[in-house]
């Protein structure tokens, strides 16, 4: 009797897991919306995001403001002050400055002469292209040893900007080249017929036309500098670099080998700052251009 | 007059120049190739002989890259197609939002990045793993949003005939969203792939046994090995890139719009 009883009373218990399990899934796959699925698309990546890049960083944050690992008092700015008047990582900021300055208008007008001539004058010669492209893939560890022949006499930065501008002018030249070929060749292609002054002309009219693109190259070289460390990291070996090379990654992965976490989270906050300002700063010019 | 000469003048030298310029541009690539089959003063191929029978490291670091690269390409796309759909098609709250922090994440240096990530993966006991190089790659906020971005041209009425058919998104973006973006998977695809063939951080920090480590790492300590083995290694490092290259380059140039 009771052995029934309990069996009844377990059938009961599968029906009603099952019907619970079955209204479960009709909830899961009719119910909730379209648009909530298409949210959970979303869900792997914010994951991953989260924790690799968020909830870290916020702790990269707390380490910044804290005395030590061991000794969690909070120390306020104090890192941040140290940090600023470290005559190492002034100089990696000069550095990295100057390659900003320097290099990337070098690297975008030159990639805006190549784009220009290649859409316009060398249209037949569309593997031209390819050779700028090219070194953009190559990579860099497997260049370095003929770069250090060609220019180990050079005792200046000169080959870290060299190498900056070969391996960061094929990303520019794409991105340049797609935004004239959406332009209207005929007018140009009547301008060049026209003649030289013609041309100059129409160049007034269509860089303008350009420009949202342009910003954007240059937003990206900006950051394209910032890695520039594996290069110069490659170029130089394992030896300590000299110092017009000592760019914020040198600092960051010497700090990062002395496990020396305030300095290193105060300076990634620190280069976090100046990066989202120079975004912040080229959004908002382009934003106010185009209005 | 005037004009007509100056026209004359400038058209061949502007060839000529932009010539010039490419092929100064390969010349590095060029002179690496040739550098491999330099021995002393005399061509030879001794030290393709010694890489490829004397120095067995090589394989086992060719075999890593592989390795990596492959998965973590693979893995990127499976993780930023679905989140670019979701970014395109999905509303939510925040949703400009998240999108800028994607933005922003994907301008991050690496070196901001690497004291994040070194934490996150000694917490969960990844550190000098394999899979403590490859899950924080997976996630590349790049590959998310320049597949949104190529996204933009996809007409959403032709979703919404699909959801007549289908009720399932994974169905929908395979079969209708995967053939329109084919170009810019290409594209991204390519460009993650030689990005991590080209890593050298990671496997530097992420991990302490050279077992694990790369080819791209065997380089930058080449002081360790035979000299001549280093040019040779240098032209099959870049072989696999250059024949991707030669496959893709179209999709390449068309697939990254920003």
């Amino acid at each position: 009797m009771m052995t029934q009883n309990k069996a009844i009373n377990n059938s009961e218990k599968k029906y009603k897991a099952k019907a619970f399990t079955k209204s479960l899934n009709y909830r899961a796959l009719g119910k909730i919306n379209w648009n909530r699925r298409c949210i959970l698309c979303l869900i792997p990546s914010l994951l991953g995001m989260t924790i690799f890049f968020f909830w870290p960083f916020l702790r990269v944050l707390y380490y910044s403001v804290i005395n030590d690992q061991f000794n969690k008092k909070f120390a306020g700015f104090r890192n941040y002050l140290d940090t600023l008047s470290n005559p190492h990582f002034q100089l990696a900021m000069k550095n990295s400055l100057l390659l900003i300055l320097i290099g990337v208008p070098l690297l975008v007008i030159l990639a805006l002469i190549i784009s220009l001539l290649l859409a316009y004058y060398l249209e037949r010669y569309p593997s031209l292209q390819d050779a700028f492209i090219l070194p953009m893939l190559i990579p860099t560890a497997s260049i370095v040893l003929i770069w250090q022949e060609l220019f180990g006499r050079f005792h200046s930065a000169v080959p870290i900007y060299l190498l900056f501008i070969w391996k960061n002018i094929g990303i520019c030249i794409i991105l340049l080249t797609a935004a004239l070929t959406t332009l209207d060749k005929n007018a140009l292609e009547a301008a060049k017929i026209d003649g030289a002054r013609a041309f100059m002309l129409h160049l007034k009219i269509t860089l303008p036309m350009i420009l949202p693109s342009i910003f954007f190259t240059v937003l990206l070289s900006i950051v394209n500098s910032f890695r520039i460390f594996k290069e110069s990291y490659l170029y130089y070996g394992n030896k300590y670099p000299p110092d017009h090379s000592y760019t914020l990654q040198y600092y960051m992965n010497n700090n990062f080998l002395k496990f020396n976490y305030q300095a290193l989270a105060s300076g990634s906050i620190l280069t976090t700052l100046l990066i989202l300002l120079i975004v912040g700063a080229g959004l908002r010019l382009q934003r106010r251009y185009q209005s | 007059m005037r004009i007509k000469k100056q026209k004359k003048i400038t058209f061949p030298a502007i060839k000529a120049t932009v010539f010039l310029l490419a092929v100064v541009f390969l010349i590095p690539v060029v002179l690496t190739a040739l550098a491999s089959f330099r021995n002393g003063n005399q061509i030879s191929l001794k030290g393709y002989q010694q890489l490829f029978f004397n120095c067995f490291p090589f394989y086992r670091l060719f075999w890593n890259s592989v390795f990596y690269s492959v998965i973590i390409t693979i893995g990127t796309v499976l993780i930023s197609v679905p989140a670019a759909f979701a970014f395109k098609f999905a509303s939510f709250k925040g949703k400009g939002v998240l999108f800028v922090i994607y933005i922003i994440l994907m301008m991050m240096p690496l070196q901001v990045m690497l004291l994040p990530n070194y934490i996150g993966l000694r917490d969960m006991g990844l550190l000098y793993k394999r899979i403590g190089i490859i899950l924080p790659l997976i996630f590349s906020p790049f590959a998310v949003v320049v597949t949104h971005q190529y996204m933009k041209e996809i007409d959403s009425s032709v979703i919404e005939s699909a959801r007549l058919d289908t009720n399932s998104v994974l169905k929908i973006i395979y079969h209708c969203v995967l053939p329109q973006i084919k170009v810019c998977i290409a594209a991204v695809a390519l460009f993650v792939y030689a990005d991590i063939w080209n890593m050298v951080e990671q496997p530097m920090i992420y991990l302490d046994d050279d077992r694990l480590r790369t080819l791209s790492t065997f380089i930058v300590q080449a002081d360790q090995y035979d000299k001549s083995v280093m040019m040779p290694a240098s032209v099959m490092f870049m072989v696999p890139v250059f024949i991707f290259y030669l496959l893709f380059h179209e999709e390449l140039k068309e697939g990254l719009k920003l």
